[in-house]
């Protein structure tokens, strides 16, 4: 009972997200993202360490030891076996996927060598020469934003404005962290629905906090609606990353106050998820 | 050594410039005066960049010496395409995205486009 207790309870701070976002003007914008980044992480690390306890009697039993065996999960071999694959799958896919994330990371940014640099106060702002819109937010110590001269063709100056607001907004709220726990997670949603769900969440809280740091939301929403239809680039912040609809939808009602019942049961929720997560550990481990 | 892609940018900038082959030494000695740099720092990146595929490089006495492969345009050309590859084509017009929603997202669309 209680390992199930501590594994519904994990997956359901994990999938906090996805039921964030269905109440999402519970929340201001940035919030949002930070309600996410911390059930979503908080409960990855708390379901590893429950699969690593429902593993550990089976693979301390091929050792021949039981010393440790009154600490962890009781459990038939294929409980165990089970779960350390399920262990052993979650890291592969969280290296392969951080992995990636620098890769695309170090693909996209721009060298001095190629377009035009602008050093500005908190990124350089880097102009590509080719005819198709494009922009994106490089973070790190040497942040970027990116756009095009296509994309200069196709906006008004307030809608290209919007959109390096937007892109420059990625850079101050530190959304670069928030982008690698997607990419960690990324891998699993090509074979998992579930996971797609939760990520295309995760994206659309980190596009709406951007969007809602613009000063001329209509000229966003213009932006919006000129260059949308691109796909989500894994690991970079895109100013099209999918969510178009409801990005638009945002933007329209963003002068609702947060509903504030709503808020306190969501935290609320993650803290009793979380508690009997933790709680399950403690007593199994006394 | 951690990796340095400004310093990287830099060698690649000194070896467009001189168009010949270069040496670690040489390399060194022409990198601008603000990036003071150790001999094995450069031998580092320079080997870097060549297992990287953008270097040739021959024997020149102890020492090897390095070429780009591609000119500075053609490295260019090339960057721009890898970077527009995994950016993403963006050149869908709105119509197009349109016509890839459901009945659901178009209605609620137009009700956004009328309150506009």
């Amino acid at each position: 009972m209680f390992s199930e207790a501590l594994i519904v309870a994990t997956v359901g701070l994990v999938a906090m997200p996805l039921v964030a976002r269905r109440v999402r003007t519970a929340f201001r914008p940035v919030e949002l993202t930070r309600y996410n980044a911390v059930t979503m992480s908080s409960g990855v690390v708390l379901l590893f360490v429950a699969l690593v306890v429902c593993a550990a009697p089976a693979i301390i039993a091929l050792g021949g030891g039981s010393v440790l065996d009154r600490h962890f999960f009781p459990g038939d071999a294929v409980v165990g076996w089970l779960s350390a694959a399920t262990a052993a799958t979650l890291i592969a896919t969280m290296v392969i996927g951080y992995r990636r994330v620098r890769r695309v990371e170090a693909r996209l940014r721009i060298e001095s060598s190629i377009g035009d640099h602008f050093k500005l106060s908190r990124y350089d702002l880097v102009v590509l020469s080719t005819r198709q819109p494009v922009a994106y937010a490089i973070g790190g110590r040497h942040a970027q934003v990116v756009i095009t001269s296509g994309l200069l063709d196709q906006l008004s100056v307030r809608e290209l404005v919007s959109v390096v607001e937007h892109e420059a907004a990625h850079i101050s709220l530190h959304h670069r962290l928030h982008l690698t726990l997607i990419g960690m997670i990324e891998p699993a949603a090509s074979w998992f629905l579930p996971v797609r769900r939760l990520v295309e969440a995760f994206r659309f809280a980190l596009e709406h906090a951007a969007d809602s740091r613009t000063s001329d939301r209509s000229a966003t929403r213009r932006a919006l609606l000129a260059v949308s239809g691109a796909p989500a680039v894994a690991g970079v912040a895109a100013f099209t990353a999918g969510n178009v609809i409801d990005r638009l939808d945002a933007l329209v009602g963003e002068n609702a106050p947060p509903r504030a019942t709503t808020r306190a049961l969501m935290y609320a929720s993650a803290m009793i998820l979380g508690g009997i997560s933790l709680a399950t550990l403690i007593h199994f481990w006394l | 050594m951690p990796k340095d892609p400004f310093l990287e940018n830099a060698v690649m900038d000194v070896l467009w410039e001189a168009d010949e082959w270069l040496t670690p030494r040489d390399v060194q000695a022409q990198l601008p005066a603000e990036r003071t740099v150790e001999y094995t720092t450069v031998m580092t990146v320079l080997a870097r960049l060549w297992k990287k595929g953008r270097l040739n490089r021959e024997r020149s006495g102890r020492a090897y010496a390095y070429l780009p492969v591609r000119t500075r345009s053609e490295h260019a050309a090339m960057r721009m395409e890898e970077i527009l590859e995994t950016a993403g084509n963006r050149s869908i017009a709105l119509a197009q995205f349109a016509e890839q929603l459901s009945a659901s997202e178009r209605r609620k669309l137009k009700r956004i486009l009328e309150e506009q």
